[in-house]
């Protein structure tokens, strides 16, 4: 099979050694109960930033609304989960909000996504408010600015690293693909694209639907995890976050997404003890890391784990960019 | 009709009419050239007919199968699709990408997997990608610029970046190919390899090329029809012939040199 | 009918307060192009200057808001020169997130020194109504309504007749063309903070005494609807801030009134969108072609 090539069975031992990591962290108690909620809370993350990273990397489209996707997500799971406490439910959750979050980025992404820019991403804000307000209006269905809560435990560290794992492969295989590069050719240049056939709002709208469905499985896996969902878990500050993690890990790489939500939780629980201070010194953490680092910590690049198995080929690579110049 | 046909075509920006009233032909397999002094409107005609402006007034026919299509409207990716390629004067590579990346993105609209196969692998995908990779390196053989295929478009040579630019447009399989001063910047050697390469691919892949060039030793060696642009207006047009005759350009292009 | 004029009344000093802060993200984001997200916060400071100021010098309104704008105005030039100049040549993305690191910077950090409870700003002018007819107009709405059009005069003063606003108008329009006529971009963009905070302080200022309480999490709403108001007239553009400004203000006010107050938000952000769909580039915004 053309699938098992010698990075993608790199890759695979990887995710298997941090998923045995893990687990083997989890055993010895070194991860208690209480990491055990960061480690989700990572996944979650990892699976949200992905996810804006396919529409803000790939596509070079400004969302500032992924938030709203992941509440629709949440939702969803939450509502079907409190009538079928169990795995079944939980699936149809994750399906129904998938499909949903879809349907709406759609609606709202043929028209919206022709916006440049900032117009684009205010045009993101209105429509995640929209959907929470929505939210807060749907009575005894969402219960409201009090929100769900007694949503059944579903959610394991299990599946969330499963699920991040899917979202990431996917993620990957789009990239790595001529759709993928034609959604890339967007964000270099639209009027080039366009004069090489490329429809842009169709792979801006691609884009758009795959960050939007992502995000609505890490609302799934937040609800089942958390138990208690409410409007304003997923308001404007929540798609900033997400914003944070994505331009951190370097925008439209996603093994930099991965690596900063990894980073920021891991700090996050480093200033855990500076109680009301933490805040303080993420901002000033964030603004150092901007003024330093502003391209974050990847670039566009990914990590690369062929060129370390092709040494040989990219020193020859060099020296051909040397002889060009 | 002929391959293109365009009538009247007219554009304003705010008071400045950039093109008016233009009549156009091309015929298949034509090597067209454009020329006209400096702002007479040539990059202007070439966005107008793949659509990137929308014209004022006018009428674009496209011979589909014999029967005219209107380009009218059409976005810019459709009137790629149905077969008109261009170059861009100011290079628009997509610069960060590697040269083979450059050239398959302009295969995808013909050659590219579905988004659902190249999401769940399926055989197809990979099927189309050994395809792609393998129609796009010969279209690099033909520019001599295979052996440069992992470079970022920016690091290379401008030259070759024109070139590659033109490799781009091809990997569409154009009917028509409309080259936006693609000698710009070129050395005399480099210039003539180009023009050479450029009459090679109009025979190879039967296509129609226009060709806006101020070099007019290339223009009047090269290509079997001039049109020339003054002030937004074809001046005069004809065989190279016809054009060094004509009173109107000697006064007004040749003359002024 | 009676009604209607007395929401007019209400959203044009609601408005007036989303104008004051429009006007700070508009002219930030027509010189550098950045969403300067802590502008919200700069407002929330203002805001505490003068409940500090009034409490504690025992000054009145006019020194408050006076003392107040210059705090800001210093506040937001240090700022600027702090933390986004280094950006400057960066992505805008990062410029951004740095502003966003600022907002919260800001917000925490007064959170951690002076609580995070909601204080009742002091009564400087006493609250009296003016009944004309059959509709009312209390006094602090005439001093928000009078004061906002004092200080978009003066604004407009500056920026149309001063040698420094015709240096701001030449950066928004070719920021390197101006540095070659010999403008220096550095002084033009501090300078665009030191008036675009100096509003936001007195907005911050009207806002406590019209609301009569201020907490440090008070930036964050306003600001958002403030920055919605400056797109919403076309970012960059100063009457487009002002126009959207009163807009929203008088969206809000006739929405709560006649309507349920929970879809408020709601249809603003609708309305939002769909004439962003309609004029893609705000109201007043020219929808200008990349040249090809
Ligand atoms: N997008 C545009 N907006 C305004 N004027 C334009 C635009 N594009 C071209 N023009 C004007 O149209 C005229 C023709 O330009 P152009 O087609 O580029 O000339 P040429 O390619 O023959 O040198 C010029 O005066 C140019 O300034
Ligand atoms: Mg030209």
């Amino acid at each position: 099979m053309r699938i098992l090539n010698k990075t993608n069975g790199i890759w695979m031992i990887l995710i298997v050694l941090s998923f045995g990591l893990l687990q083997g962290a989890i055993l010895l108690g070194l991860i208690d109960a209480f990491y055990e909620i960061t480690l989700v809370t990572i996944l979650i993350n990892m699976i949200l930033a992905i996810g804006l990273n396919v529409i803000i990397g790939f596509s070079g489209q400004f969302s500032l609304g992924h938030a709203g996707f992941m509440a629709i997500g949440a939702y969803a799971t939450g509502i079907l989960t409190k009538q079928f406490p169990n795995y079944g439910g939980m699936a149809a959750g994750i399906v129904v909000g998938g499909i949903i979050a879809g349907i709406v980025a759609l609606i709202v992404g043929i028209p919206t996504l022709r916006l440049k820019g900032d117009y684009l991403a205010i045009a993101t804000l209105g429509v995640a408010e929209i959907i929470r307000i929505i939210i807060l209006n749907m009575g005894d269905l969402t219960n409201g600015a009090a929100g769900l809560s007694g949503i059944p435990y579903l959610s394991t560290w299990y599946i969330g690293f499963f699920l991040a794992v899917v979202v990431l492969i996917f993620a990957a295989n789009y990239k790595y693909s001529s759709v993928g590069r034609a959604t890339i050719s967007v964000r270099e240049d639209e009027i080039a694209a366009e004069s090489l056939g490329i429809h842009t709002t169709r792979y801006k709208t691609i884009a758009f639907v795959m960050g939007a469905v992502t995000a609505a499985i890490a609302g799934s896996i937040h609800a089942t995890y958390f138990s208690v969902i409410s409007p304003d878990q997923f308001n404007f500050m929540k798609s900033i976050d997400i914003l944070i993690i994505v331009v951190f890990g370097g925008i439209g790489s996603l093994t930099g997404s991965v690596i900063a939500a990894t980073v920021l939780g891991v700090l996050n629980v480093f200033l855990q003890p500076f109680g009301s201070f933490r805040m303080i010194l993420y901002a000033i953490a964030l603004i150092s890391i901007m003024i330093f680092k502003p391209s974050g910590l990847m670039g566009t690049k990914e990590l690369n784990i062929s060129s370390f198995i092709r040494k040989k080929d990219k020193s020859e690579n060099k020296k051909r960019e040397e002889k060009v110049r | 009709m002929s391959l293109l046909e365009v009538k009247n075509l007219t554009k304003n920006f705010g008071g400045l009419a950039a093109i008016s009233r233009v009549n156009l032909k091309l015929e298949e397999n034509e090597l067209v050239g454009l020329i006209g002094p400096n702002g007479a409107g040539k990059t202007t005609l070439f966005n107008l007919l793949t659509g990137v402006y929308i014209p004022s007034s006018g009428s674009i026919e496209l011979k589909q199968k014999d029967v005219p299509l209107s380009l009218i409207g059409k976005q810019t990716s459709q009137i790629a699709g149905f077969g008109i390629a261009r170059t861009f004067q100011n290079i628009r590579l997509f610069k960060d990408l590697t040269v083979l990346e450059n050239v398959l993105i302009g295969l995808h609209n013909s050659r590219g997997a579905n988004t659902f196969s190249s999401l769940f692998r399926t055989k197809h995908f990979f099927d189309s990608e050994e395809l792609m990779h393998k129609e796009a390196r010969e279209l690099l053989a033909l520019f001599d610029l295979e052996s440069k295929e992992e470079y970022v478009a920016k690091n290379l040579p401008y030259g070759d970046q024109r070139r590659l630019e033109i490799v781009r447009a091809l990997a569409t399989r154009p009917k028509i190919l409309f080259l936006d001063e693609p000698a710009a910047g070129m050395n005399p050697q480099e210039s003539a390899d180009l023009t050479k390469l450029i009459l090679r691919i109009q025979n190879e892949f039967k296509l129609t090329v226009v060709l806006i060039e101020h070099d007019m030793s290339v223009v009047m060696n090269v290509c079997e029809r001039i049109y020339v642009l003054e002030h937004g207006r074809v001046l005069a047009q004809g065989t190279p012939q016809e054009i060094r005759k004509n009173k109107e350009v000697i006064r007004a292009y040749l003359g002024g040199e | 009918m009676e009604n209607l004029i007395q929401q007019l009344i209400n959203g044009l000093s609601l408005g007036s307060i989303y104008a004051l802060l429009a006007l700070g993200y508009t002219m930030v984001y027509g010189i550098i192009k950045l969403i300067n997200f802590a502008h919200g916060e700069i407002y929330m400071i203002g805001a505490f200057v003068g409940y500090y100021v009034i409490n504690y010098l025992g000054v009145g309104l006019i020194p408050a808001l006076l003392l107040s704008m210059s705090f800001t105005a210093v506040l937001g030039v240090i700022i600027e020169r702090v933390a986004y100049k280094p950006l400057r040549k960066s992505s805008r993305i990062a410029a951004l997130i740095t502003a966003i690191g600022v907002s919260y910077l800001l917000q925490n950090g007064m959170i951690y020194f002076v609580g995070p409870e909601v204080r009742s700003f002091p009564q400087v002018v006493e609250n009296s109504l003016y009944t004309i007819g059959s509709f009312q107009v209390s006094k602090m709405q005439v001093l928000i309504i009078v004061t906002t059009f004092i200080l978009m005069a003066g604004l407009q003063f500056i920026i149309q007749k001063t040698k420094m606003g015709k240096a701001m108008r030449a950066v928004s329009i070719d920021s390197q063309a101006a540095e070659l006529m010999g403008i220096n971009p550095d002084l033009v963009i501090s300078f665009t903070f030191f008036l675009g905070s100096a509003l936001a302080g007195a907005a911050g200022v009207l806002v406590g005494m019209y609301y009569n309480s201020i907490n440090p999490m008070m930036g964050y709403a306003p600001g958002l609807k403030a920055f919605i108001a400056a797109v919403l007239g076309g970012i960059g553009i100063v009457p487009g801030a002002v126009l959207g400004g009163f807009a929203i203000g008088l969206i809000e006010v006739l929405i709560s009134g006649y309507g349920n107050s929970m879809v408020r938000d709601a249809v603003v952000y609708g309305i939002l969108i769909v004439i962003l769909l309609v004029r893609p580039s705000g109201i007043l915004g020219k929808h200008a072609k990349e040249k090809v």
